[in-house]
């Protein structure tokens, strides 16, 4: 008797075996990766898709302020978008029709000018941290406003834009 | 006979706690969801959205509408839930959000605006509205299908003239049926909240050639949707949102339409 109950009890424990748990979205388990700059951190608790930081990197490798760059620079700056991902909302999804646009416009427009061009492609965005890479210069002094989108399905899911200054 | 009663019984205690289907169990916590526009930090209170949000744990899953810019949960069992977002169309949920629900709790939501549409109406010419699940019949010369709903656009706001196009995929084999016969799909802008997509000649079928029809199917679960600029000057038509959209739908093919 007391073994039949027993079987029944690892049926029952075996059989509702769930894999439906809530994700915490926390980025609390996620430390930064080797390299990153600290304001690349996300906040604790955040919930969703954020560019945290724009670096931007001299030839040297050394990070410089989007105002203080330089218009002779040779081969002009990096620049390195860090994204976080909460844990849930990783992308592209779904597969055939249903699969999702997951993809990044980097938009350089100079500002008194108005003239400018596009930067984009797909991404795929892991937990944690995730970063895109492009480049950055002007071949005389002004003033180049970026703006940086992330999209799925063509919605803005995330974006930040700043004004890189060049002497 | 005894030596039966506790299999069987075991068997049904087996069958009842392991029933997967969405289950609402009571309890005594309770949940009131205000619900705001990230944008204007205003209560959504347009029933034209059809938001209705959703709580969902391991042990059961409840849905509510929102009504005057608030869903409000009652008798629901205190536990950890994933709270998320349906609607027709216009807002987003960018945030992951799980919560503790025990007791009575009040909490705000806020969904972010976006270009977005939904359809409401599908319909064949000369035999009227398609309901979802419904089945229409197809000629060798296909039907004239034609979507109608809503959409809204923060970026290309009307009097744009936004483009509206729709593909309606296979439930199995990922193809996806085409206009044919000169049939050109044409989706335009009714007003700044009413779209139509008009699809002459539409077959569940990739091609048509000899008269025949060919690569057909016979079920499709959804509708792919796309809303794009407006073309004009040989510039624009940079798409807005693409979604999908479940719409079951049946086709009946007519004898001897099709190649096998």
């Amino acid at each position: 008797m007391t073994r039949a109950l027993l079987m029944l009890l690892v049926l029952v424990s075996i059989a509702c075996d769930s894999d439906s748990t809530p994700t915490n979205p926390t980025p609390d388990p996620f430390p930064l990766p080797a390299g990153a700059p600290a304001d690349a951190a996300a906040a604790a608790g955040t919930t969703r898709i954020t560019i945290t930081a724009v670096e931007i990197t001299g030839f040297g490798g050394g990070r410089v302020a989007p105002d203080a760059l330089k218009s002779d620079a040779a081969g002009g700056y990096g620049v390195r978008v860090w994204i976080f991902c909460p844990a849930g909302l990783e992308g592209p999804v779904g597969e055939g029709a249903t699969r999702e646009i997951l993809d990044f416009v980097i938009t350089k427009r100079d500002v008194f000018t108005n003239i400018g061009g596009t930067f984009s492609g797909m991404v795929r965005l892991d937990p944690g941290y995730n970063t895109i890479d492009d480049t950055l210069s002007m071949s005389r002094p002004g003033r180049q406003s970026v703006r940086i989108e992330i999209r799925r399905n063509f919605t803005v899911i995330a974006t930040t834009e700043f004004v890189a200054i060049f002497n | 006979m005894r030596r039966w009663v506790l299999p069987v019984a075991g068997l049904i205690l087996v069958v009842a706690a392991c029933d997967s289907s969405p289950t609402s169990p009571s309890g005594d916590a309770a949940l009131r969801v205000q619900v705001l526009d990230e944008r204007t930090g205003m209560a959504i209170t347009d029933s034209v959205y059809r938001l209705e949000l959703q709580l969902t744990a391991p042990g059961g899953s409840y849905t509510q509408p929102v009504v005057n810019g608030a869903a409000q949960f009652s008798g629901i069992a205190p536990a950890e839930y994933r709270l998320t977002t349906n609607s027709l169309f216009g807002y987003l949920q960018l945030d992951l959000l799980t919560l503790d629900v025990e007791g009575s709790q009040t909490m705000t939501l806020r969904l972010t605006p976006i270009d977005d549409l939904g359809v409401e109406q599908v319909s064949v010419d000369g035999l009227g509205s398609i309901p979802k699940g419904g089945t229409i019949a197809i000629p060798v010369r296909g039907v004239t299908l034609r979507l109608r709903g809503r959409y809204q656009s923060p970026r290309s706001p009307w009097p744009a003239q936004n483009e509206f196009s729709a593909n309606i995929p296979s439930s199995t084999a990922g193809i996806d049926g085409v206009g044919h016969e000169g049939g050109r799909s044409t989706g335009d802008a009714l007003s700044p909240t009413e779209f139509e997509i008009a699809v002459p000649n539409w077959t569940p079928c990739t091609r048509f050639a000899d008269g025949r029809l060919s690569e057909c199917f016979t079920s499709s679960d959804i509708l792919v949707l796309t809303m794009s600029t407006p073309f004009i000057g040989g510039f624009g038509g940079s798409p807005l949102v693409r979604k999908s959209q479940q719409w079951p739908l049946k086709y009946e093919l007519a004898p001897d339409c099709c190649l096998p």
